[in-house]
């Protein structure tokens, strides 16, 4: 075997160990799970930097490596691993994220007793997230992505024992489950066309395909990604998926699960770009949009520290979106600047899985020392807990889009990949998700001031006994800052012909999206090999194209913290007058858009009213039935009482008679010769009754046994006389 | 193949001793589970050498479905259970005692 595969069996087949020695003798050795889970996914990280690099060394995809998994006819299904540009970055952010949350929750889950549970869990998590990343068909990935599922319900659901928190393992589990659906139609359809799941040739039978089924076919897929990435309509699990453990919120529920759900897609790119109409990508990058903007403006009245950040990943998670659906498609035309949105979208998943992961860790390392959840008990914490105040500083600036922090690159290259998608694709609608996409962008620095201000400044509102948690807690903390602060700069855009610096990760990546859509330039229709650039030149870049945008962004994060100061350090009063001045807008945004309202009333309501009209009909017709019938059969006796009592009986009396005087001579023998008989008998009866009832214990597993017993012994009985 | 009987078999055995030694009910549907698979394993290890593999296919999904529908039934039954009752040990649940 070459040495990337070895590698790569070893960072999945580490945590996997964990979790089976985790699993098993946790119970016993409650205190080693913690170092061992942490121990073997420390190791996976180390080998991920590796394999990085020696695909950096290399400049180029391996090529896929896969084993025959099970053939069904003439179709055959391959289990493998393809590791190339785009599965290494995912590599090394989840392992990354996975390790720190690991070493961090050593000190926010001490002492709870399912400890050994909690870090089996987390293993088995990582193994299944490494496993999406590197899978190399879609059956596969979509194996791992339900496994990945299965772990986050069980991570929300932690502390089962509380009403609210298995109602939101569940309600997580369910939504998700929609959005699943969907996609494995999705895959059907591709297997059932194009005959084969691997990513080399998802849209090798797509030629002959209409347009409608080419643009039905990626929205299924992307219907998996609305899922599990919570967009809108169905994120509606993602807030309350902040029930679990706040360690599992930051690396499932803000770096790593519900990116999946962006990597999906861009996984599947070639699906997307297939739709030569272009629809199925702008519905893609307007539902971005729409859930970035829709995402920020609730952040900005949440209470719940954790609820901000997870509406704030929401709309993160749109802007996302959006960028993959800039993949510029109408026409079918691939002009250079096609990979934008791809790229952008991708580094702002790597960007975003730091910065956010810090934010959701900082948060935790709050909670655990106020022990609460809600901000306006917090303030001040920042002289107390100096460490996690300023490096959650640092993780919101990156948020907002701060200059020069990480998250500033990389939202910034989305909106100029959506700009670009309307200046030089045509596309309209892209112009709406600009607007709203700049929208978002002025709230989230609004929203992240506000949160850093509640909890870390001013005066404390509440007594609390606030402290910095031990070197588990910073560590992770620290090391994610500098990475939140930093990142960006692999990603930063070209100035001026070559560049200032170059853009190595647009150049990194590009390598998979060439290979993601060069395959398809085959295809008559589409002509993508040809207008595509090379990528070992320069692109032409969207700040090169509209440097207006570019500073505009910059004035607009800069709007937002301002205006986060006003409201909330300089003008309180004017926090009020707003409230009171913008009350429907106040409340409609209280109630999260009512859109677990409309879920309510579309969804679950009318199958409480299917559930309750088939008990109705139970009672009503069939137990009417039954009734009806018994009705009939009291009368039917009645009539047959009657016939029987006048007719029968005058019969019988007569006979009766007879019968009397016949019986006087048959009394004798009766007496002597048979009551002998029937009494032997009867008491035989009954003695054996009364011994073999006894064994009618009312032991469900003796039926069992008796009746597996019985089975084994016929099987043995058939099979001595068959041979 | 002779692997692949094999862990069908283990799955088997180890759903018979589950079904017949655990006391909690909803453990015992899932070894039941088990054994459905062991079966189905089976099924499908030698399917190839018979002469219509498919119908052997056709029939694990049969059995698929129709495990399915057995597992609601018994969950169904260990919830109603569990509602009347507040437990769902199967050991004390001896109604049909003499």
């Amino acid at each position: 075997m070459e040495p990337h595969i070895i590698l790569t069996f070893l960072i999945l087949g580490l945590p996997l160990l964990g979790f089976v020695t985790i699993g098993l003798c946790g119970k016993i050795a409650k205190k080693w799970a913690q170092y061992v889970g942490t121990a073997t996914i420390g190791v996976s990280l180390i080998l991920s930097f590796i394999l990085l690099f020696m695909v950096i060394s290399r400049n180029a995809a391996y090529p896929v490596t896969s084993f025959t998994w099970f053939e069904t006819g003439k179709y055959v299904l391959n289990f493998g691993f393809q590791i190339d540009s785009l599965a290494v970055i995912m590599l090394v952010v989840v392992s990354t994220v996975s390790f720190l949350v690991h070493l961090f929750s050593m000190d926010y889950m001490k002492g709870d007793p399912g400890i050994a549970r909690f870090y089996a869990e987390l293993q088995l998590f990582t193994v299944a997230m490494l496993g999406v990343v590197t899978a190399s068909n879609l059956l596969q990935m979509f194996a791992f992505w339900e496994l990945v599922g299965l772990c986050s319900y069980l991570l929300i659901g932690f502390w089962f024992h509380k009403r609210s928190v298995f109602q939101a393992a569940k309600k997580a589990f369910f939504v998700t489950k929609v959005g699943d659906v969907f996609l494995f139609l999705g895959i059907f359809a591709i297997f059932y066309f194009s005959g084969t799941l691997d990513f080399g040739s998802l849209t090798s039978g797509f030629k002959a395909l209409s347009e409608t089924i080419l643009i039905v076919i990626p929205l299924c897929i992307f219907m998996g990604a609305v899922g599990k990435s919570a967009q809108f309509p169905l994120h509606v699990w993602l807030p309350n998926a902040m029930e679990g453990p706040t360690p599992v919120s930051a690396l499932i529920h803000a770096a790593t699960m519900v990116a999946a759900g962006i990597y999906l897609v861009a996984r599947t790119i070639p699906v997307f770009i297939a739709d030569t109409t272009g629809i199925a990508l702008t519905v893609v990058m307007m539902v971005g949009a729409v859930t970035a903007f829709m995402g920020a403006t609730i952040a900005t009245v949440q209470d719940d520290i954790k609820k901000v950040l997870a509406y704030s990943t929401i709309s993160q998670l749109g802007y996302m979106v959006m960028g993959l659906g800039a993949v510029y498609a109408i026409g079918g035309n691939h002009p250079s600047y096609a990979m934008f949105g791809f790229v952008a979208a991708l580094f702002h998943l790597m960007t975003h899985a730091f910065f956010k992961g810090l934010l959701f860790l900082g948060s935790g390392s709050v909670i655990h020392a106020t022990h609460t959840q809600n901000m306006h008990e917090m303030g001040g914490l920042i002289k107390k807990m100096p460490i996690t105040g300023w490096t959650f500083v640092i993780g919101s600036l990156a948020l907002a889009g701060f200059p020069l922090f990480a998250g500033f690159w990389s939202k910034d290259a989305i909106i100029g990949a959506v700009w670009s998608n309307f200046a030089h694709g045509h596309n309209t609608w892209a112009l709406v998700a600009v607007v709203l996409a700049l929208l978002g962008a002025f709230l989230t620095p609004y929203y992240m001031t506000r949160c850093v201000w509640l909890t870390f400044f001013g005066k404390p509102r509440k007594e609390n006994h606030a402290h910095e948690g031990s070197w588990k807690t910073t560590l992770p903390l620290v090391w994610l800052a500098v990475l939140a602060a930093g990142v960006g700069f692999v990603g930063i855009p070209f100035w001026g012909g070559d560049g200032l610096i170059p853009n190595f990760f647009q150049s990194f990546l590009g390598n998979a999206y060439f290979k993601a859509t060069h395959f398809i330039s085959g295809n008559a229709t589409l002509n993508i090999g040809t207008t595509l650039t090379d990528p070992s030149h320069g692109y032409e870049t969207w700040s090169q194209t509209n440097p207006t945008l570019f500073f505009g962004a910059i004035i607009i994060v800069f709007a937002g913290i301002l205006t986060g100061l006003i409201v909330y350090v300089w003008r309180p009063k004017l926090k009020v007058r707003l409230i009171n001045g913008l009350r429907p807008i106040y409340i409609f945004l209280k109630n999260k858009w009512y859109i677990d309202e409309a879920w309510t009333f579309v969804a679950v309501k009318p199958f409480l009213w299917v559930a309750e009209f088939s008990s109705k009909f139970d009672a009503k017709v069939i137990d009417g039935a039954v009734n009806g019938v018994s009705w009939l059969t009291v009368k039917f006796a009645g009539v047959v009482h009657w016939f029987d009592s006048h007719i029968v009986d005058g019969a019988v009396n007569g006979v009766g008679w007879l019968g009397v005087k016949l019986s006087t001579i048959t009394k004798w023998f009766d007496e002597n010769v048979v009551d002998g008989l029937v009494n032997g008998t009867a008491t035989v009866f009954g003695e054996t009754g009364k011994q073999t009832r006894k064994i009618q214990t009312g032991y469900l597993p003796n039926y069992a046994a008796v009746m597996f017993a019985s089975v084994v012994v016929i099987l043995l009985i058939v099979a001595i006389f068959a041979l | 193949m002779s692997v692949l009987l094999y862990v069908g078999a283990a799955l088997f055995c180890i759903g018979v001793l589950g079904a017949l030694m655990l006391r909690n009910g909803v453990r015992i549907l899932m070894c039941i589970e088990l054994m459905l698979n062991g079966a189905n394993l089976t099924f499908l290890a030698t399917a190839n050498s018979t002469p219509e593999p498919g119908v052997a296919q056709t029939m694990v999904v049969f059995a698929i479905a129709v495990a399915a529908a057995e597992t609601i039934v018994g969950l169904a039954a260990i919830v109603a259970m569990y509602r009347s009752k507040g437990w769902v040990t199967i050991e004390k649940f001896n109604l049909l005692k003499w």
